[in-house]
This record gives C-alpha cells, structure tokens and sequence, in this order.
C-alpha cells in the first residue's frame, strides 16, 4: 500500500471517529453536564488506571443506549495509536533503566492515555453544538457561527483530504504533490462555503435542541462520576 | 399607477481587472416568475448570479455599474440584497453551513414551521435527510435541502445556479414541480441551468447568455443552447461504437455495503464483470449508492459482503469532484502540455491556468483529459458531464470513447441520459 493510500485510511478512521453520526439524540444534551463528567472523568482516570472501568463501562453503556456504539469503537481504535506508543516508550524507558521488562507500567500509561483520549473523543462526538452555538450566540454572533462553520468546515476537509489522499495513489502520484494539492483544495473549500452563506450570516439565529432523555442520562452519569470520585 | 417589479436589473455590466464579463444585461420580473439563465459554461451566468446579491463586489473584487431593484428598491450591497434573495451556489454542498442540514434550516431569525419544512422534504424526496451528517449527503440530496432550505426561508427572490445537474430524472421532475408550486405562492425564481427542456412551459422568461452578451426568449427551444443539444444528439447517435474484449479486468460479485453509521445496506447483492473496452454507465436515483459503487471498486471502501477481484493494477477514479484527481499547479502541467487532448477536451485557452481559477466545467474536462493521457487499464468516473452545456458534453463523451477504443475499462456513474448510446453496459442501482 502506498503512503497517500496509508495516510487516507487514517484520515478516513480519524473522520469515523469524530464525524460518523448525524443530529443523534446522544447530541442533544446539556454542554454543562457534559463537560463536567468529561473533566472529572480525565481527573479520575489520570490518578487511578483501576477507577477507568467504571467510567468506561459508563460511557459503553452511554453508546449503546443512543445506539452510536461504531463511534465509540473508531475512537477506541484512533486513541490506540497514541496511548499503544506512550506504553511502548515506557516499556523501553523501564527496561534501558532497571534492566527488566515489566508489563505494569506499560499497562498503567497504556490503559490513562486510552481511556483518557475516549473522554476526549466522547465529548467531541456527543457535544450538544445546537446548545453550544446558541450559548456563545450571547457572548458574540461572530464566535457562534465559527462554532458550527468549524464543526462542517473540518469535516468536510478531511472527507476530501482522504478521498483525495487515495485516488492521487491510484494515480501514482507522490506525496509531496498531493500534500500541495490539500493546501488549494483546502484554500477553496474555504471560499466556497464564504459564498454559500455569505448571505444567511445576517439572518443567523441559533435555537437549543434538547432530549430530556439524554439531559437525564447525563445527569446520572455525572453524579456518578462524583460518588467514583470520592470512592477512588 | 405602474405595478412594481419584484425584480429589476437595468444596464447591469460587470467587470474584471481585465476583462469585461457580463455587458448592459436588463431584465424584470414580475412577483412569481420564473426566469432560467442558460448559456455555454464560462458565458457569464454564475457571475449574474452573483452580482444580483452584491458578492461579485464584495467576495470576488469586480466592478459593477448599473442598477438592481427589489419591488422598486435599488440595493447594492449583500445586508441589503439578504432581506429579499436566497442564493444557492453551484456546488450544493456549500450552501450547507452546519454539520447537520436541520440547522441550517432552523438557526434564522424567522419563525420555521416545523411541520411545514417536513412535509416539503417528503416532498422533494430528503425528509430522512435533515438530521443526517452533512458531509454524507449525495449531491442530488445537498442540492434538494438546499432548495428546501431557500423556500422555507422567507426570501421574495430565489437564485439557484445549476439547479438540477446532479438530480436524476424523477428528483428533477420533484423540483420543477416544487419551483412551480412556490412560484404559484408569489415566490420570484431564478434558476440556471442547461437542462432547458425542464423548464420548457415552466420558466415565464428565458435569458440567454453568450460572452457577457444577454438575450431574452419566450421559449428555450428558440436559445442557440437548443442547437449545441441537437448537435450534441446527432454527435453521440453517429458516433462509432466499440465492443469489449474477453480480457477480465474487474469482477464484481454479490457486494452489499452499509456505511457505518447506518443500519440498512445502501448497495444489496451487486454482480457484475468489467471487460477491456467495456464502457459500463451506473445509472439511479440521487442517493442510491453509485459513487459508493465506484469507491468500493476503486478500494477506496470495502464491501460489507461480497467481493471485488481487480485483474490489473492501474485502476484510477475520478471523483465528483475533479480536484480529487489533479495533482499538478496549471492544466498544461496536468495533461503535460500536450496541445491535441487539451484541443479536444476544449482547454486550448486555458493551459497556463492555475487550477485554482479553472471553472467547475473546465477543471471536470482538464480531470478527463489527465486520465485519458495516463491510459489506465480501468477508469472510473463519476458524473463526468453534471453541470456541462452540450458542447463540453461532447468533448467528454469523444474522450472516453477514445480511451474505450484504446482498451481501457471504463465505469461511469451518471444522469446523464447520453451515457445511455456509448455504454456498453448499463448498470441500475
């Protein structure tokens, strides 16, 4: 496989794991609640690997019930890549310093960074944007549409950057061209889409979308997350 | 008391640094009408488009004179030209500015009628549409929500560039009839588009274009345009038809595909062969799978069940979008200068243009005519004539016949109806 297919699956995997599902209604909860079940899961997993299981449990069992479960297994491949290096690095770090091989702390550091970027991830592919962008709508119309242009703007490159990525190794051609060929499709996206709503910029008005259900299910996770923090 | 116009352009002429694009173009219409622009590619009618909402000044840097009036008040610029024109681009996909298309519709200033925006996407054939990811709408999809999105959005005067050249057959006939209907309810449409029989007994006024130079007709069949189609019938009827060798190239067996995020299968138990020589036209609805077809041969996917055997190495797609395929900074780099091909393919002129300034049509032919020079054992290519007049039409058609005689395996998705006389093959999704 050429490097310009190689780097397309990933783009392609790295696209699937943010971008997969629509306007779910794992997307239409509450940005607060959200964050603050993010941020306390990071510090729990961050100072206890063991404490992950049930904070991963909860965000299986978070996927499964909107029914976005292929999102959760693409981030999971995605943060591999990452945390599989980070615990390799240690991995050699502790045998180049005490001689031995020891699979703990290649666990330790493996099981932190994976579980950790999930969080990431899961925040990412569940914010509720509608929400988000009605929020920042008070603070500055201006930083509102950026909210939702950057959401559709990045995902639409990197849907082309792996297309693209691919038929250029179809074609044979080099790295280095294709690279060159991202940057003017990239510069054109963008004046594309500044004359596609050139016009609904002045009429931009954004309303929050909401499931009680979904705002309900984060709020048990997020006491929950709150009683593991104490426990652990 | 003299009725006011919903629409009135006067001695409107616009200008480039260098040249002059769009000359004393006047025109009026009345609340309800529907005007179709039609023209060769590159005679103006993008740039008209344009200049109506003020961001040929404001975006693209020319020089307007003249005047355009909405119901007798003269605008002139886009926060003005925003209280009565909705403006759907030529690439449908970026008039979607959200993640998910029901934010595009709902995120205004004016009160949407839920209800009313779902019975009108049933109706043009994308109400499971609107709460899907936006970069995973075909482009028939994109252009029909963003035709929704123009007719729920409160504007007196709708402009839609190339409104129907990614639709199928029926999702046009849907959108004629939707432009008719809201036409009917004092909605002021202008539309382009090359498809001039769509519109035949629809549109109230047709304005031709040709070299900036505008023209105005009661009947489309009256514009020149209807002479490059006749001339574009009679090239594909005569021209010299090829059958394909026993030499496998491709072989499709049994493939279904679902997408990920989806639970029902997009392509069910697809079989077919590709020969040397085959010329084989993947035809359906908006929607129904063909570019997924052409990614799955291309590796670019992998089937769901099912296989794809390629006998050679070699296969190339060009994608809807032609930039996917070029990889060098000006058409001449692209076709290597070669003058014969880019004579065909009609970019004689544009050799030494950098592919940033190429026209959505000429960057579509340039794609063609790289692919056709490379020579590879399998082409496939998808939706090669959208958005083309006749006359570039045929320079594509002669082109993949070319290579067809020369023994390439080519596999082209497409509306496109003149597929239908050179393909060796046709192939229903």
């Amino acid at each position: 496989m050429s490097i310009s297919k190689a780097f397309s699956k990933l783009v392609l995997l790295v696209l699937r794991s943010l971008f997969l599902y629509g306007f779910t209604d794992a997307r239409r909860g509450s940005t607060i609640l959200h964050l603050v079940f993010a941020v306390l899961s990071l510090y729990i997993v961050v100072h206890s690997p063991l404490a992950s299981i049930p904070i991963f449990s909860m965000l299986i069992a978070f996927y499964m019930v909107f029914g976005i479960g292929s999102s959760l297994l693409y981030s999971a491949l995605v943060s591999s890549i990452p945390a599989t290096w980070m615990g390799l690095t240690n991995l050699l770090y502790t045998w180049i310093n005490r001689g031995i091989i020891l699979l703990t702390p290649f666990l330790d550091v493996f099981i932190r960074a994976e579980i950790g970027s999930i969080i990431v991830f899961s925040l990412m592919q569940n914010i509720n944007i509608a929400e988000l962008c009605y929020l920042s709508y008070r603070i500055s119309k201006t930083f509102s549409l950026a909210i939702g242009y950057f959401w559709r703007i990045s995902s639409q490159i990197l849907k082309e950057s792996s297309e693209m990525l691919y038929v250029h190794g179809l074609k044979g051609e080099s790295s280095w061209k294709t690279l060159a060929m991202l940057f003017v499709r990239g510069d054109e996206i963008v004046d594309q889409f500044t004359e596609g709503v050139y016009l609904k910029q002045f009429s931009y008005m954004p309303k929050p979308i909401y499931s009680r259900k979904t705002v309900l299910v984060q709020l048990l996770m997020a006491i929950s997350v709150l009683v593991i923090a104490f426990l652990f | 008391m003299r009725e006011l116009k919903a629409l009135e352009v006067r001695n409107l002429s616009v200008y480039s640094s260098t040249k002059e694009i769009l000359r004393n173009v006047n025109f009026s219409l009345g609340s309800g009408e529907i005007l179709l622009v039609t023209g060769r590619s590159g005679s103006g009618k993008t740039t008209l488009l344009r200049s109506l909402i003020g961001i040929a000044r404001e975006l693209y840097g020319l020089s307007l004179s003249g005047s355009v009036s909405v119901y007798g008040n003269k605008i002139s610029n886009s926060y003005e030209t925003s209280k009565y024109f909705y403006y759907v681009p030529q690439e449908p996909w970026y008039s979607i500015s959200f993640p998910y298309p029901a934010m595009d519709i709902l995120f205004k200033s004016i009160d949407v009628d839920a209800k009313a925006v779902e019975e009108m996407a049933k109706r043009l054939g994308v109400g499971h549409k609107l709460f899907d990811s936006s970069i995973n709408l075909s482009a028939g999809e994109a252009q029909r929500i963003a035709f929704l999105e123009a007719l729920t959005s409160n504007a007196k005067i709708i402009l839609i560039d190339e409104i129907t050249s990614y639709l199928d057959r029926e999702s046009r006939r849907q959108v004629v009839e939707a432009v008719k209907l809201a036409s009917e309810y004092g909605e002021t449409i202008v539309v382009v588009d090359h498809d001039i029989f769509s519109w035949r007994g629809i549109a109230n006024k047709i304005l031709y274009i040709e070299k900036g130079i505008a023209t105005m007709f009661d009947d489309p069949v009256d514009t020149p345009i209807y002479e490059d189609f006749k001339a574009l019938e009679y090239t594909i009827k005569n021209i010299e038809r090829f059958d394909a060798s026993t030499e496998k190239v491709i072989e499709v067996d049994n493939i279904w595909f679902k997408y990920p995020d989806s639970k029902e299968y997009i392509l069910k138990g697809i079989s077919f062969d590709v020969f040397s020589g085959d010329l084989v036209w993947v035809r359906g609805g908006s929607g129904r799978g063909k570019s997924t077809l052409l990614k799955i041969l291309a590796g670019i996917l992998k089937p769901s069940r099912g296989s794809v055997k390629r006998f050679v190495r070699g296969v190339q797609l060009v994608s809807e979008n032609p930039l996917h395929y070029i990889s060098n900074p000006t058409a001449g780099d692209e076709i290597g200068w070669n003058k014969e091909i880019a004579k065909i393919a009609g970019l004689e002129d544009a050799l030494n243009t950098p592919i940033a300034f190429l026209s959505s049509g000429e960057r579509r032919r340039l794609a063609i005519a790289s692919a056709f020079i490379r020579q590879p054992k399998a082409l496939l290519i998808d939706e090669p004539t959208v958005g083309l007049d006749p006359w570039n039409s045929i320079a594509v058609i002669k082109l993949l016949t070319m290579l067809q005689q020369r023994g390439s395996a080519i596999v082209v998705a497409s509306h496109g109806e003149e597929l239908g006389y050179i393909a060796t093959k046709t192939l229903v999704v």
